[in-house]
C-alpha cells in the first residue's frame, strides 16, 4: 500500500533514521508507484542480516538501532526482518545501516481491513511476535539509555510532521476517513509510545535494567 | 526422486539493463545434505576474495557478503524462505527453492538439472564437476552464461522450475495464479478419455472479465548433446500429442510449448523438436519472457 511507504517515510525522515532517498512517481493511466533508489551505488542488494550482524550493528550503533526499533513500535511494521535492513559493520568498512520496505507498516499489507484491528490495539509493541515477523533488533538491544533516548525522540515529533506525512499519502490517493484513522493511531501511539515500551518490556529480551522514566 | 541430487546455479547479473548473467556458484542438493561452492573458495573453501575478477563480479564486497550468508545458512542446515515465511530444513525438499527465494538483487537461483539414482555419488564431487563445468570454464566475459540450456534428462523439469520461479518473482501464487504439474483429460482420436499433465497450468475464473480460458505449457528443453537427440525428439513428440488430445476435449484452452531461448531450434535436435512441436502439435513455442507477458492476458481473458 503507497500510502503505508508515503508516511513511514516521511516520518522516518524526521527522526534522521537511514532510510534510502525514495519518492512517490505518477504514471499516466496507471498506480503511483513509490520508488526507492539503490543505497549500495550500482551494487546488488545486501544479504539478509543474520542475527550475528544484530548484534554487532547494535554494538556499533547503539542510539541508531534503538531509534529503528522504536520507530518501527510507532508504526506498527511487522515486516522488520532480516531482509528488509541492510548492514555493513565499520570493519572492513565502509559502514552501511539502512532500512526499508515499510508496506506491512500502519495500514499492513491487506490495507483497511486489518488496520481496524491493528490500531485498536495501542498497548501492542507492534513489532514483536515470532520470527521472522519479529523485529530482528528486538532481541539485541541491551542498551536501555539508547532506548529511553529513542523513545524521547518519538514524544518529541510534531504532530505537524504526522499531519504532512499523512496529507503527502491523500495526494496519493488515501481517502479521508483512512487519513483520519491512521492520524489518530499515529498520534496516540506517539503519545503513548513510553508506556507502550514499559508495558512490553519483557520483549526486550537483551535489556537487563530498565531506567525509571520506563515503568511496565 | 528421493535419492536423486538437485543442481542449481547461482548467477550473478550486475546490470538488470544489459541481463548478463553470469555463473557463480553451484549448490547442490540431495535430502538431508547440501554442499556448495562458490567464485573465489578454493576446494577446502576457503574463500581469496583476491581471486574474484572485478569484471566478473564489480562489488566484491557485497558479493563476499552473500557467500557468508548463503555459508551460514547452509551451516545452520535450514533457511529462512521469506516469502511462505517458513525455516526451512536441508532435509525439507523445498530448500532449494527456500535458498532461491532468499537470494535476491543481482543474484539468483536457477534450477539446472538432476543426478537420478545418485545415492551413491558423492554430493561434494558433484559440486566439483559442475562447477568446473559450469562455472571455471564461463567465459562470462563474452556472454555471461555458459550453459545456459540444461543438460541432462531432467532438462525440462528444470526448465519447467526456473518458468515457475519467474512467476513467483512477478507476484504470481502457486496454486492461485499458477499449478505445477497440472492434470487435464484429454481425448484420443477414437474418443477415448485419457488423462494429461502438463508442467503448469494457468487458469483464468469464470467471471465478468474472463471466460474460463485455460492457458498449458509443457517444457521442451531442444538443447542436447548428440547422444541425447532422441530424448529431445521423444519429448517433443510426447508433448505434441497430449497438446492435441487436451485440444480434443477442451474447448478454450491454449498449449504452449516452453523453450529456453529463441536460440535452441538452431541445435540439430531442436530443429527435429520444434518441427514435431508445430507440425504435429500446432503449439506455438514460447520463452520464459513470453511466458510473464502471456499469463496476464490469459488472467484477464483477452486470449493468447
Amino acid at each position: 500500500m503507497m500510502a503505508n511507504e508515503l508516511i513511514c517515510h516521511a516520518i522516518a525522515r524526521e527522526l534522521g533514521l537511514p532510510v534510502p532517498d525514495s519518492f512517490p512517481y505518477r504514471i499516466l493511466g496507471q498506480l503511483p508507484v513509490f520508488l526507492q533508489l539503490n543505497f549500495n551505488g550500482n551494487g546488488p542488494l545486501l544479504p539478509p542480516v543474520t542475527p550475528q550482524q544484530c548484534d554487532v550493528a547494535v554494538a556499533e550503533e547503539p542510539i541508531m538501532t534503538a531509534r529503528i526499533v522504536a520507530f518501527d513500535s510507532l508504526i506498527m511494521n511487522t515486516d522488520r526482518h532480516a531482509e528488509n535492513l541492510a548492514f555493513r559493520s565499520k570493519k572492513p568498512g565502509p559502514p552501511m545501516l539502512v532500512i526499508y520496505d515499510h508496506g506491512h507498516a500502519l495500514f499492513g499489507a491487506g490495507g483497511l481491513s486489518l488496520a481496524k484491528t491493528k490500531f485498536r490495539r495501542i498497548d501492542w509493541l507492534g513489532c514483536d511476535g515470532k520470527p521472522p515477523a519479529r523485529h530482528c533488533l528486538l532481541d539485541h538491544l541491551h542498551d536501555s539509555n539508547a532506548l529511553v533516548d529513542a523513545i524521547a525522540k518519538i514524544e518529541n515529533l510534531g504532530d505537524e510532521v504526522i499531519r504532512d506525512a499523512v496529507l503527502n499519502a491523500r495526494a496519493y490517493g488515501l481517502s479521508v476517513h483512512d487519513a483520519g484513522l491512521v492520524s489518530d493511531a499515529l498520534r496516540r501511539r506517539k503519545d503513548k509510545i513510553r508506556s507502550i515500551v514499559g508495558k512490553n518490556r519483557k520483549e526486550f529480551t537483551g535489556i537487563a535494567q530498565w531506567p525509571l522514566g520506563v515503568s511496565p | 526422486m528421493t535419492n536423486s541430487i538437485q543442481l542449481a546455479v547461482i548467477r550473478h547479473v550486475p546490470d538488470p539493463v544489459r541481463d548478463e548473467p553470469r555463473n557463480v556458484g553451484v549448490i547442490a542438493w540431495r535430502a538431508g545434505e547440501v554442499a556448495a561452492r562458490f567464485v573465489g573458495e578454493d576446494e577446502a573453501g576457503d574463500l581469496d576474495r583476491r581471486s574474484v575478477s572485478p569484471r566478473l563480479i564489480p562489488d566484491r564486497q557485497t558479493y563476499v557478503e552473500w557467500i557468508n550468508y548463503w555459508r551460514s545458512q547452509l551451516t545452520a542446515q535450514s533457511i529462512d524462505d521469506p516469502i511462505r515465511r517458513v525455516q526451512v530444513a536441508v532435509g525439507d525438499a523445498g530448500f532449494l527453492e527456500a535458498f532461491a527465494n532468499a537470494t535476491r538483487g543481482g543474484f539468483e537461483v536457477r534450477l539446472r538439472g538432476e543426478v537420478v539414482e545418485a545415492e551413491d555419488r558423492d554430493l561434494g564431487r558433484v559440486v566439483r564437476e559442475t562447477f568446473e563445468r559450469l562455472v571455471e570454464s564461463a567465459d562470462w566475459d563474452e556472454t555471461g552464461d555458459v550453459g545456459d540450456e540444461p543438460r541432462g534428462k531432467a532438462h525440462h523439469r528444470a526448465l519447467a522450475w526456473n518458468a515457475c520461479r519467474a512467476l513467483t518473482r512477478h507476484h504470481y501464487q502457486e496454486k492461485r495464479d499458477f499449478v505445477r504439474d497440472f492434470r487435464v483429460t484429454g481425448q484420443t482420436g477414437k474418443g477415448n478419455e485419457v488423462p494429461a499433465v502438463f508442467d503448469i497450468g494457468v487458469p483464468a475464473p469464470v467471471d465478468l472479465v474472463s471466460q474460463g480460458e485455460l492457458l498449458l505449457v509443457d517444457a521442451v528443453s531442444l538443447a542436447a548433446a548428440p547422444n541425447q537427440l532422441n530424448d529431445v525428439v521423444d519429448r517433443a513428440r510426447a508433448v505434441a500429442t497430449k497438446a492435441q488430445e487436451t485440444r480434443q476435449h477442451h474447448k478454450k484452452v491454449f498449449v504452449r510449448a516452453l523453450v529456453s531461448n529463441g536460440k535452441s531450434p538452431e541445435s540439430e535436435a531442436g530443429r527435429y523438436a520444434t518441427r514435431i512441436l508445430q507440425d504435429d502439435g500446432d503449439l506455438e513455442l514460447i520463452t520464459i519472457d513470453q511466458l510473464l507477458k502471456l499469463v496476464p492476458r490469459i488472467k484477464q481473458g483477452q486470449g493468447a
